[in-house]
């Protein structure tokens, strides 16, 4: 039985987490799961209509990469990166992880889950999985990577329309 | 399975005798009242609610009561050190916390009593005699051939205190008319012509001077013509001067020197003496004076203070997602130390302050101070 990393200690960690988490740094984003069973596919199971859950408010900390811009024949083009580091209890007391394909929103700026990381420990240990049982150790984060999204496509807002004062329909505001 | 262990919640409820301390002080009123208090104080100093406090209220209780004894430790230590002269040997029964102790000369005396001892004049130590047939003639003699008062004293060390030889007293030799001072009164009715009336009892009053003056010259003649009587000492050998011309009994008096040596110790049962015994219980809480009680707040704080700090100080980096971070567990209990001791200095300072020692300097420089100021004072001609 492991001397360290105890359920006290644990506690602890858990504890200083969510007050830095929750109280102090106090970013949250938006985090849109993917709803598989409303999706229609073709028989690749590809779609062009994603549907997703009622988004939901998630403590985390962000960290943005600086955007890259790219002209091509195509026109200007610009992507960012940015890393979601969520403490692991935020989302298994929601019962919602990010994985591939869904979304975030933050800052105005939709990114699309590319992967996932949850190994980082305390004491070495997941009580999840430690073989020596569950008293021990304590999963901090869950940390998420993700690109930068168009929102045409991702149904959650309305673009490309605007409002006009002198027209009835509305049309986008460029046209 | 997640554990989640309570921290500070922001208030609490203090129950005799469940605080998870020894709970010395639990039976007072007072201090329950103010258990709960100082714990929402401390929390407060230490940042909650704004800050979470990982702290427990047996935490705040705990340091509460090692704060309220240290004070009372702190307070008796003094007391005990400044009246143990007068504890030594009193009665253990009783409690003297918080209670003035007059000095008395009982200890002084005590200790006078060796140099009593020394010049012969009452001491714990009790002279023993010796003595020994001096023979006509015989000037040296061994300390070993004396006979004692105690017959195991033969085999031990012994030191004289007295040895009881010396020049006859004046007075027994006042009628000697071979004295050579001579008897100056008879001469005198000779002269008068009264001589011839009754030569064996002839009397004629002198003033008390004269007797004096005829002692001291009887003393005078025998130390200025005669051997004087004295003695020397080498080893076991006594040497006694002058000669002995007749035969007489020598008595000395001595100690044994395992006597000298042993310890003065005052026997009864159940009395003081040291620190460890001294009667000197806790003080109740609910008599401690504000001062002293906002003593015990703020030490409550520093001890709340490292206690905090060594729960935050346990892991030196604390795992948060996708990083680490460090707590301030050092500069707490840094802090608390700083501060614990910060007390204590200022507390004993105090207690020194007003120690006897202190107070009867204090009221020397006092008097000389009035007395300086008061010489000042123009003193007015009397006119009648």
């Amino acid at each position: 039985m492991a001397l360290f990393g105890g359920q006290r200690d644990a506690s602890l960690i858990r504890s200083l987490n969510r007050e830095l988490i929750h109280r102090w740094i106090d970013t949250e984003v938006l985090f849109y799961k993917t709803q598989l069973n409303s999706i229609s596919t073709n028989i690749y199971e590809e779609t062009n209509n994603k549907v997703y859950q009622q988004p939901v408010l998630i403590p985390a900390i962000v960290t943005f990469d600086d955007p890259t811009w790219q002209s091509d024949d195509f026109g200007p083009d610009v992507t960012q990166t940015a890393t979601f580091a969520f403490l692991l209890d935020d989302l298994v007391d929601n019962d919602n992880k990010p994985e591939l394909g869904d979304v975030i929103e933050y800052h105005s700026r939709f990114f699309e889950v590319d992967s996932t990381i949850s190994n980082q420990v305390f004491a070495g240990k997941d009580p999840s999985d430690w073989f020596g049982g569950d008293t021990h150790g304590y999963s901090v984060s869950y940390i998420v990577q993700a690109h930068m999204t168009r929102q045409s496509k991702l149904n959650i807002v309305k673009t490309r329309f605007g409002t006009s004062p002198t027209a009835k329909s509305i049309l986008p505001n460029n046209l | 399975m997640a554990v989640t262990i309570p921290i500070w919640t922001g208030s609490s409820t203090f129950v005799s005798g469940s605080t998870g301390t020894f709970g010395f002080f639990d039976a007072d009123s007072t201090y329950q009242a103010h258990a709960d208090k100082v714990a929402a104080w401390c929390a407060g100093r230490l940042g909650y609610p704004i800050n979470d406090v990982e702290l427990q209220a047996v935490h705040f209780y705990a340091c509460f009561e090692e704060a309220s004894l240290e004070y009372s430790n702190q307070v008796n230590q003094f007391s005990i050190r400044d009246n143990m002269f007068q504890l030594q040997g009193s009665p253990t029964g009783g409690n003297l916390t918080g209670k003035p102790v007059n000095t008395n000369l009982g200890r002084l005396i005590g200790i006078a009593k060796n140099y009593g001892t020394e010049a012969g004049s009452g001491g714990y130590l009790s002279y023993k005699s010796a003595s020994i047939q001096v023979t006509t003639g015989q000037q040296v003699y061994d300390l070993n051939d004396f006979t004692f008062e105690v017959a195991g004293d033969a085999n031990k060390h012994i030191e004289i205190k007295k040895i009881f030889h010396e020049t006859p007293p004046a007075i027994v030799r006042y009628f000697d008319p071979f004295i050579g001072t001579g008897l100056g009164s008879q001469t005198m009715l000779e002269n008068f012509g009264w001589g011839n009336y009754s030569p064996g009892v002839s009397f004629l009053m002198m003033p008390m001077y004269a007797d004096l003056l005829r002692l001291q010259a009887i003393e005078m003649n025998d130390m200025v013509r005669k051997s004087a009587f004295s003695f020397s000492i080498t080893g076991d050998r006594l040497t006694l001067f002058p000669l002995p011309t007749y035969d007489y009994t020598l008595y000395i008096n001595y100690i044994t020197e395992e006597e000298r040596s042993a310890l003065q110790v005052i026997t009864g049962s159940n009395v003081v003496g040291d620190f460890s015994n001294a009667p000197y219980e806790l003080h109740r809480y609910n008599e401690i004076n504000p001062a002293g009680k906002q003593w015990i707040f703020k030490y409550t704080l520093a001890l709340a203070k490292e206690v905090l700090g060594n729960i935050r100080g346990k892991y030196s980096s604390i795992p948060i997602p996708g990083s680490e971070t460090t707590l301030n567990g050092a500069d707490l209990v840094s802090q608390g130390q700083t501060e614990k001791d910060a007390l204590i200095t200022q507390l004993r300072e105090n207690l020194e302050a007003v120690s006897r020692q202190s107070q009867l300097a204090k009221m020397t420089e006092e008097a000389d101070n009035i007395q300086s100021q008061l010489n000042k004072v123009p003193m007015p001609i009397y006119i009648g």
